[in-house]
């Protein structure tokens, strides 16, 4: 009894270090290492089990001629022009009330950085957020944590877009209070210009609502992300202006 | 604190050494690839549910190891602060082993759920503490712990098995 109590308490202050030395210095090559040795297991895994998803997708979805098209190239439509693209598959995810990551089986050495626009069919569906040789997660837009700069059309009025994560709208947010925007307006990403940041001009989502009583500090509302989080599979990586 | 009887205490440690990595590394690939794959749309807790259960099975001590390990695991391919979630995993191993075993198969089945769904909550909220991040309220939640009650009635009776692999 001594003995295991001791253990626990060995493995406690081992993890309590853990944490204080992520803090103080995070270790990007340990992650890496470990990304590199699950990807596969994770891609193989996806390669056998993915048919039953999109069969279980095909017959709640009957018939829909957009999921038929090859993803990659319905995607690189949407790219932006003079961008160098890669294309990942989505290996793993972790959707939860507070996160919205997945991964996909392409990295640094497809020339992936964090902070690359990933696309899907329809837009902007998240950034990268790490990256390892052969694989980058990718936070979504859906993700608590993530906020990105946003325009309306076809006012142009700017504003923040924020995730709240599984299931839920974004939450919408226009730095003007007398902004003009209406449900189903569409919203862009504010963008940089950056060689390797979030252009300007994609599509992020719509607005799906917004308060009929502006606030003095400016308009809120919801907006729908362009693609549910559950169904993505092949996703385009904007890594660098041309 | 006392012993349960009837209970083998990890009696054959390299067995229980293999055999307790492949089912956390087997639980990983269906957490992270496997279910949302087949479009379950939130994280399952399958990594968590299996070192309960293999606590359960093989005792305080393994289980506390196991935890660590496959606590290890999630946290360098996950994206939270790293020693999080082998604390918990330690923790919970600790905690599960304690859980009485008795010769009806679902006993301590509540327990073992009820460890799960703390020790996913404890993993989220340490998270979101030490990284200052927004803790939202969604429907998530309420899947999560369905989510971690399915998985761990799933897995227990695994367990009479797993107890014969140490014997």
């Amino acid at each position: 009894m001594t003995r295991t109590r001791n253990l626990v308490v060995v493995l406690v202050v081992a993890s309590l270090t853990l944490i204080l030395w992520d803090l103080r210095a995070s270790d990007a090559a340990l992650r890496s290492a470990a990304q590199q040795v699950v990807t596969p297991l994770q891609r193989t895994a996806t390669a056998v089990f993915a048919p039953f998803g999109a069969w279980a997708r095909q017959v709640q979805s009957f018939d829909d001629p957009q999921s038929r098209r090859p993803a990659v190239q319905a995607i690189a439509v949407t790219a932006p022009e003079g961008w160098a693209t890669a294309a990942g598959r989505v290996v793993a995810a972790d959707i939860s009330g507070t996160r919205a990551v997945v991964t996909i089986d392409a990295g640094s050495s497809a020339g992936i950085r964090p902070g690359n626009a990933v696309l899907a069919p329809g837009g902007l569906v998240g950034r990268i957020q790490q990256v390892s040789p052969g694989a980058a997660t990718v936070q979504l837009v859906t993700d608590p944590q993530s906020t990105i700069g946003v325009r309306v059309l076809p006012s142009r009025e700017m504003g923040v877009v924020t995730g709240r994560g599984m299931g839920q709208d974004l939450r919408l947010e226009l730095l003007n209070p007398a902004a003009r925007a209406e449900p189903s307006n569409a919203l862009i990403t504010l963008g940089s210009t950056t060689r390797e940041g979030v252009p300007p001009g994609l599509t992020v989502g719509s607005v799906t609502a917004l308060d009929t009583d502006p606030a003095e500090s400016g308009r809120s509302g919801e907006a729908a992300a362009v693609t549910g989080t559950t169904t993505l599979d092949m996703l385009v990586v904007l890594t660098e202006r041309r | 604190m006392s012993a349960v009887p009837g209970r083998a205490e990890a009696t054959h440690a390299p067995r229980v050494a293999v055999v307790g990595t492949l089912m956390v590394i087997a639980a990983f690939v269906v957490q992270t690839a496997v279910l949302p794959a087949v479009g379950v749309p939130v994280t399952v807790p399958a990594v968590l549910a299996t070192v309960a259960v293999l606590a359960v099975a093989w005792g305080r001590r393994s289980g506390a190891l196991i935890g660590f390990g496959a606590g290890l695991l999630l946290d360098l391919t996950g994206t939270g602060v790293l020693g999080v979630g082998a604390l918990v995993g330690c923790l919970l191993g600790a905690a599960a082993g304690l859980v009485p075993v008795g010769r009806w198969r679902w006993s301590g089945a509540g327990w073992v759920v009820l460890l799960v769904v703390l020790a996913q909550g404890a993993d989220t909220l340490l998270d979101a503490l030490l990284l200052g991040q927004r803790l939202v309220a969604s429907p998530a939640v309420l899947w999560s712990v369905t989510a971690a009650g399915i998985c761990t009635v799933v897995l227990l009776p695994a367990r009479d098995l797993l107890r014969s692999v140490v014997r």
